[in-house]
C-alpha cells in the first residue's frame, strides 16, 4: 500500500464517491430513445479504477456496482455484475501494460471492453426475453472511448487539485 | 501504484517509476487470484439470474428490495421530470393556445358522449340487477403518474407511483388516455411497473369491436400483430381491436390497436394484416389502471362462445352457469 501514501487517506473516499456519482448518472430514467447513445459511466469508471487503482478496484468492486445498478434500474439481478466482472477481469489480467499506454490505445481497449459488457448484457436479454436488443446498444462503447481521455484529464484534475 | 506514473510529466520518467514500484517486485500474491474471483462473481451472478428468474422466494424478496429502493429511484427521477417541466416553459404561447383549442373541442365531445354513456350505463347496470349478476363494467381504479422509463430497450418498462397501498395488482391492464398501453408486471407496496405490450411475451385476447370476432393479438417488438385472423371472415381497413373480455386480466372493451392495412395472402388462410397500437407507452405521461377482470372467480370458460355477436354473452353464460 506504500504506494498510495502520497495520496492520502482521502483516496478510498474519491474512489467511492467516484463510482456513486457514475451510479447515480447510470440510473438516472433518462429516455432511452433519445440517450442511447450516453456511455455507461459506472463501466467506465470501473475500468479506470481498475487500470489505474488495481489494489483498491478490481473484480470484487465490479461484481457490487454491477448488483447495486441491476437492482437501481430493476434490470435482472446479476446481468450487469456478470458483464462488469468479465470486462475488469480482461483488464485486471492486462493491466501493467494498459496503465503505460497513451490514452488513445486505452480508448480503444475501453471499446472493447465496453462492447464487451453491451455483448454480455445483449445476450443475458435475449435468453431471458427471446428477443434482440437492437444496435442502439453499440453506441455507447463508442462514446465510451471517445470520451475516455476526458474522464482521465477530469479525475487526474481532481488529484492534482488535492495533492496542492 | 500507476497513477504515478501518469502524473509525471515525461514518458521515460514513467516507465522506471513502473519498473521500480513496489508491486512488481512483490512475489507473493496476496488475496484471492483474479481468475478465481472472476469466476466465483461470474457464477454467483449466474446463480442470481437463474433463482430470480425460477424461484418464486427471490423474486418476492426482489419486491421487497424494489420498495425499499423506490424513495432513491423516485429521487433519481427527480431532475429528468424537472427538466421535463422545464421545458414546458419554452413551449410557445401560440402553441400552448392552439393546444387549449384543441382541448376545448375534444372536451365538449367527450362530454356530450360521457353524458350518453351515463344513461346507457344506467340501463346496462340495472338490466344486469334484473338478471341478479354482478357488475363488471371496467371501472377505473387509479390514476398514476408514470415515474420513469427504462434505461434498456429490452427492458423498457414503466413505473408508475401507485403501489399494492393503492390496490393495484400483477396482471391488471394499464391504459393512457387513448387505449392499452400493457399490463402490471410487478407489484411493491407503492410503485409497480407495467411492461407495455410491445414484447415477443405479450399476447392479448381482442376481438373486431365492429363484427364481435374474437382473435388474439401477439405482442412484437416492431409492433402488434394481428397472426391468425381467418380471410373468411369479415375484417376491414380502420376497424379498431377491443378486449374481449374473455381472459382474466382485460376488462372487456379497452381499445387495443386500429387495422392500418389488410390483404388476402395466397397459399395462407389468413389475412396478412398490419396494426396500429391504440395507446403509446412512449409517450403517456398519466396512465389509468383497470381492475381484474370478473372471469378469474368463474370455473373455466366451455369453449361455446366463440362465434357469439354480442360480446357480453359469454359472461352472461358463465356466471349463470356458475
Amino acid at each position: 500500500m506504500s504506494q498510495w501514501d502520497d495520496y492520502g487517506v482521502g483516496f478510498g473516499r474519491i474512489i467511492f464517491a467516484s463510482l456513486l456519482i457514475a451510479l447515480v448518472l447510470t440510473a438516472l430514467p433518462l429516455p432511452h430513445a433519445y440517450f442511447f447513445w450516453l456511455p455507461d459511466w459506472v463501466a467506465m469508471l470501473l475500468f479506470f479504477w481498475a487500470v489505474n487503482a488495481p489494489a483498491q478496484v478490481g473484480i470484487g468492486t465490479a461484481f457490487v456496482m454491477g448488483l447495486l445498478l441491476d437492482l437501481l434500474i430493476n434490470a435482472p439481478p446479476g446481468s450487469h455484475s456478470l458483464a462488469y466482472c468479465l470486462s475488469v477481469f480482461l483488464i485486471v489480467q492486462r493491466q501493467k501494460q494498459i496503465a503505460v499506454y497513451g490514452f488513445g490505445a486505452q480508448a480503444v481497449i475501453v471499446l472493447g471492453a465496453s462492447l464487451l459488457v453491451q455483448a454480455v448484457l445483449i445476450v443475458v436479454w435475449g435468453v431471458m426475453t427471446r428477443d434482440f436488443a437492437g444496435y442502439g446498444l453499440l453506441f455507447a462503447p463508442l462514446s465510451a472511448a471517445l470520451l475516455w481521455p476526458l474522464l482521465n484529464r477530469l479525475m487526474f484534475t481532481v488529484f492534482s487539485l488535492r495533492r496542492r | 501504484m500507476l497513477l504515478k506514473p501518469l502524473f509525471s510529466d515525461n514518458a521515460a520518467s514513467a516507465s522506471s517509476c513502473l519498473s521500480m514500484s513496489q508491486d512488481s517486485l512483490n512475489f507473493t500474491e496476496k488475496g484471492i487470484k483474479p481468475l478465481t474471483k472472476w469466476v466465483l462473481c461470474s457464477l454467483l451472478s449466474l446463480a442470481l439470474l437463474v433463482a430470480d428468474e425460477r424461484l418464486a422466494v427471490v423474486a418476492q424478496a426482489r419486491n421487497y428490495v424494489m420498495a425499499a429502493v423506490y424513495p432513491v429511484r423516485q429521487l433519481l427521477a427527480l431532475p429528468v421530470s424537472g427538466f421535463e417541466y422545464g421545458s414546458h416553459f419554452l413551449t410557445r404561447q401560440a402553441d400552448l393556445v392552439a393546444q387549449n383549442e384543441q382541448l376545448r373541442r375534444e372536451n365538449a365531445v367527450l362530454a356530450a358522449q360521457a353524458a350518453q354513456t351515463a344513461s346507457l350505463r344506467q340501463e346496462f347496470v340495472q338490466l344486469h340487477q334484473l338478471f341478479d349478476l354482478s357488475e363488471n363494467l371496467a371501472e377505473t381504479v387509479a390514476v398514476a403518474q408514470v415515474v420513469r422509463d427504462s434505461r434498456h430497450p429490452l427492458q423498457e418498462r414503466l413505473v408508475i407511483d401507485k403501489g399494492s397501498r393503492h390496490g393495484v395488482r400483477p396482471g391488471q391492464a394499464a391504459t393512457d388516455a387513448y387505449g392499452l398501453i400493457g399490463q402490471i408486471t410487478s407489484v411493491s407496496p407503492f410503485s409497480a411497473e407495467i411492461t407495455p405490450l410491445k414484447n415477443r411475451a405479450s399476447v392479448i385476447p381482442v376481438m373486431v369491436a365492429r363484427t364481435g370476432f374474437r382473435t388474439l393479438l401477439y405482442g412484437d417488438t416492431q409492433g402488434l400483430d394481428l397472426r391468425y385472423f381467418p380471410s373468411a371472415a369479415d375484417l376491414q381497413v380502420n376497424d379498431v381491436l377491443v378486449t374481449s373480455g374473455i381472459d382474466a386480466n382485460y376488462t372487456a372493451g379497452i381499445p387495443v390497436a386500429r387495422v392500418v392495412s389488410l390483404e388476402k395472402a395466397g397459399g395462407t388462410p389468413y389475412y396478412r394484416v398490419r396494426t396500429e397500437a391504440a395507446g403509446n407507452a412512449e409517450s403517456a405521461r398519466y396512465i389509468m389502471i383497470f381492475p381484474l377482470n370478473r372471469i378469474q372467480e368463474t370455473p373455466p370458460q366451455p369453449p361455446a362462445a366463440e362465434d357469439a355477436v354480442s360480446f357480453r354473452q359469454p359472461e352472461v353464460f358463465t356466471e349463470s352457469a356458475a
